[in-house]
């Protein structure tokens, strides 16, 4: 743990990843608070809005604020800013009310307006404020930093869930197989590699085609991370294979099974814990392969849809068109969120396994 | 069990003769025996799948059938249980699955027929064909250049090992490899649509036939962009794992053995350590090329590129359960020929594998 730490220091950009992924949990866990609004937060007149906060202007000065416009050009979304009419941006403003992870209830958010946005009624006489777009908004008005902030809750978790399931089949399957060997290895790693052989995207198609389409939210999200968990068991299956064929021939697991205990007890105490290294090295480096599974799947309209939201489905294909992204290229900062997050697990697991893994470091002198 | 076990040694000893005589030949023969079981396998899982899960696809199927026939269509396109029970019948949809795959299997292999698009009613063989061959094309093409590109570069940052020349490849490598491709091509299909210097689809949009060489040209003009894209996705994990191999390589004694004997430093790289990572290569090159195809996946879609990935797709999107069935197996098919060849070519590099353990 000291070294990793000392080379954590050491490599910058493994430490830059550590913070920016402490911030995106973070943001994810007090979504509802940070976000000004609900991921269904609809400002009718605004779809397709830029980025509308700026740090200076001659009426208030320095600080956040935002800018009235109108819109001008309708078939094209094109919007006009109104002058002298700022607004200054607020922190812990009261908004939209929500239950804080689904327990507490409460109105307040991190930052917003505090004008009405149509007509004189604020967000606590039942309207609407001011709509405060950091990223943007998309093509119904929704803000696209709140829809951000609530798809990291699928985006940031899949990979986790995903990579939990994998694992367990992995460790117990490839476990058995490097324990028991024989028969028993034969047919669990033809099994992997059947898995192995069929080409991951299609089948995951296939699945997908195949299981009805119309489902809700919460069903898609675990189907999708079933079938991309099915797909990615079989190399950790292999790898740990390996491991407990090697660990198994240690002293200490003869002198269990003298003792007459029994092998799962033996596979799960005494191997696994060996392994332990290793296993955080994979799943480091297996979560970006879920996220993007997911995001592949939503980006073409197969995975999360509407309501629910997640960063694949804010790529979808149908909003991010390219004549979308030409005119409105905020559209993109979904991806961005993807890039920082899968470089970040990237880093830190390059990381880790130059300072758990004792066989790739040999390996890369 | 005694005679049983001396039964199986009597019939399988000509085998093992084989094997002796001609390990390359009985590797090759091994090897195209298993990738038939697993198409097999595959087919049996497929077909199982489908008649397990309740989707709506097959739904479709017998109401896009019963369309066509006469006696049972519809005007307002209801149709009442008993009508599709008896449709589903005759088409064998209500036969156990196993029985549903015999007979495609029959159809397949022994008619030569593999059936109709249910969407645009053209045969499915002709819309696999023409889609293969844009697919396979593209995938030598960028696997080409990622194997001499991604070989050239990794064997020169393995000399250079410890630079700040080697720490920024290295770093740039694992950028590369983190990079999301879907991402990746989205950028570079706006790169092309802002610039305007590349056409923002990767296939012309005229035939081969009505003018070969300018097609030839307009095509090398339209894949370059997706090229880029997926050689830039697959350069960062080759050329990591070459250079690790190509320094695995370096550190061994018979190579210091070699330079003590004064042979020139150029013949160590070339002939002696790069021969030797070739062995690894090709290994995760058949992993390479599956996984060429599943990224072409994607990038098919993005580009509208005329392959298989976006015929299975779109069969996909409009649930043609014929289409996706042929496809999935065609895919399979292709995939696994690919990874038989690199194992065959494995065998001849390196006599171990033959000899060893399968």
């Amino acid at each position: 743990m000291r070294r990793f730490v000392h080379r954590l220091y050491k490599r910058k950009v493994a430490l830059i990843s550590v913070v920016a992924l402490v911030i995106l949990y973070g943001g994810m866990l007090f979504a509802e608070l940070i976000s000004p609004y609900e991921h269904t937060t609809v400002f009718e007149d605004h779809a397709y809005h830029p980025p509308n906060v700026s740090m200076y202007s001659d009426e208030l000065g320095f600080r956040p604020q935002v800018q009235k416009t109108a819109l001008v050009d309708e078939s094209n979304y094109r919007y006009a800013r109104i002058a002298d009419s700022h607004i200054p941006v607020k922190l812990f403003v009261k908004g939209p009310e929500y239950k804080l992870w689904g327990l507490i209830p409460m109105d307040l958010h991190l930052f917003g307006t505090t004008e009405p946005y149509e007509g004189t009624l604020t967000w606590e006489d039942g309207g609407q404020n001011y709509p405060v777009y950091l990223f943007g908004a998309d093509n119904l008005g929704r803000d696209m930093f709140t829809r951000i902030l609530y798809g990291s809750r699928i985006s940031l978790t899949i990979g986790f869930i995903g990579i939990a399931i994998s694992l367990t089949l992995a460790i117990i399957l490839g476990g058995f197989a490097g324990y028991y060997g024989g028969v028993t290895d034969w047919t669990i790693m033809r099994i992997a590699e059947f898995f192995i052989l069929i080409p991951g995207l299609y089948m995951i198609l296939f699945l997908r085609s195949v299981l009805s389409r119309d489902m809700d939210s919460g069903q898609a999200f675990i189907i999708i991370t079933i079938i991309l968990s099915l797909v990615g068991w079989p190399g950790s299956a292999r790898l740990v294979r390996g491991l407990v064929h090697s660990i198994k021939r240690e002293d200490f697991i003869t002198a269990a099974q003298l003792q007459g205990v029994p092998p799962l007890v033996i596979i799960f105490k005494q191997i696994v814990p060996q392994m332990s290294s290793i296993l955080i090295v994979s799943i480091t480096l297996g979560i970006p392969g879920f996220i993007l599974g997911e995001t592949v799947l939503s980006y073409l309209g197969l995975g999360i849809v509407d309501p629910a939201v997640s960063w694949g489905s804010l790529l979808n294909r149908e909003v991010t068109s390219l004549s979308n992204l030409t005119s409105f290229p905020w559209f993109l900062y979904p991806g961005l969120f993807l890039l920082v997050t899968t470089l970040a697990f990237n880093f830190l697991g390059d990381l880790l396994r130059d300072v758990l893994d004792p066989y790739y470091r040999e390996k890369s002198g | 069990m005694r005679h049983l076990v001396e039964l199986i040694q009597r019939v399988g000893r000509p085998l093992y003769y084989f094997k002796a005589k001609h390990p390359l030949a009985h590797f090759i023969a091994a090897r195209g025996v298993s990738m038939v079981v697993i198409l097999f396998v595959l087919g049996f899982a497929v077909f199982g799948l489908m008649s397990l899960t309740p989707g709506d696809m097959v739904d479709n199927y017998v109401r896009s059938q019963m369309l066509m026939q006469s006696e049972f269509r519809q005007s307002d396109n209801v149709y009442s249980e008993e009508a599709i029970e008896e449709v589903k019948t005759r088409l064998g949809l209500n036969l156990p699955f196993y029985e549903q795959y015999f007979q495609w299997l029959h159809q397949v292999f022994v008619e030569r027929d593999l059936g109709r698009s249910l969407i645009s009613r053209a045969p499915i063989l002709f819309l696999i064909r023409d889609r293969m061959v844009n697919s396979l094309i593209l995938n030598l093409i960028s696997l080409f250049f990622l194997t001499i590109i991604s070989f050239g570069l990794g064997i020169y940052f393995s000399s250079k090992v410890g630079t700040p020349l080697d720490i920024g490849a290295t770093f740039t490598a694992l950028f590369l490899h983190a990079f999301p491709g879907i991402l990746l091509l989205i950028l570079l299909q706006l790169f092309a649509a802002v610039s305007g210097l590349f056409p923002i689809t990767g296939y012309p949009d005229f035939p081969f036939r009505e003018a070969p060489t300018r097609f030839v040209f307009s095509y090398a003009h339209h894949i370059i962009l997706p090229l880029i894209g997926a050689f830039l996705s697959g350069i960062g994990g080759t050329m990591r794992m070459i250079r690790a191999t190509m320094l695995d390589q370096l550190g061994r004694p018979y190579i210091t053995s070699l330079r003590s004997r004064g042979v020139p430093e150029r013949r160590v790289y070339l002939a002696h350590a790069f021969r030797n990572t070739l062995n690894p290569f090709i290994t995760s090159s058949a992993n390479l090329f599956a996984s060429l195809f599943s990224g072409s996946l994607i990038l098919e879609i993005i580009f509208s590129y005329p392959g298989i990935g976006r015929l299975m797709y779109e069969a996909v999107r409009q649930e043609d359960i014929n289409l996706v069935l042929a496809n999935i197996m065609f895919i399979s098919f292709l995939i696994l020929v690919g990874m038989v060849v690199a194992d065959i070519l494995l065998a001849m590099v390196d006599p171990r594998i033959r000899y060893g353990r399968q």
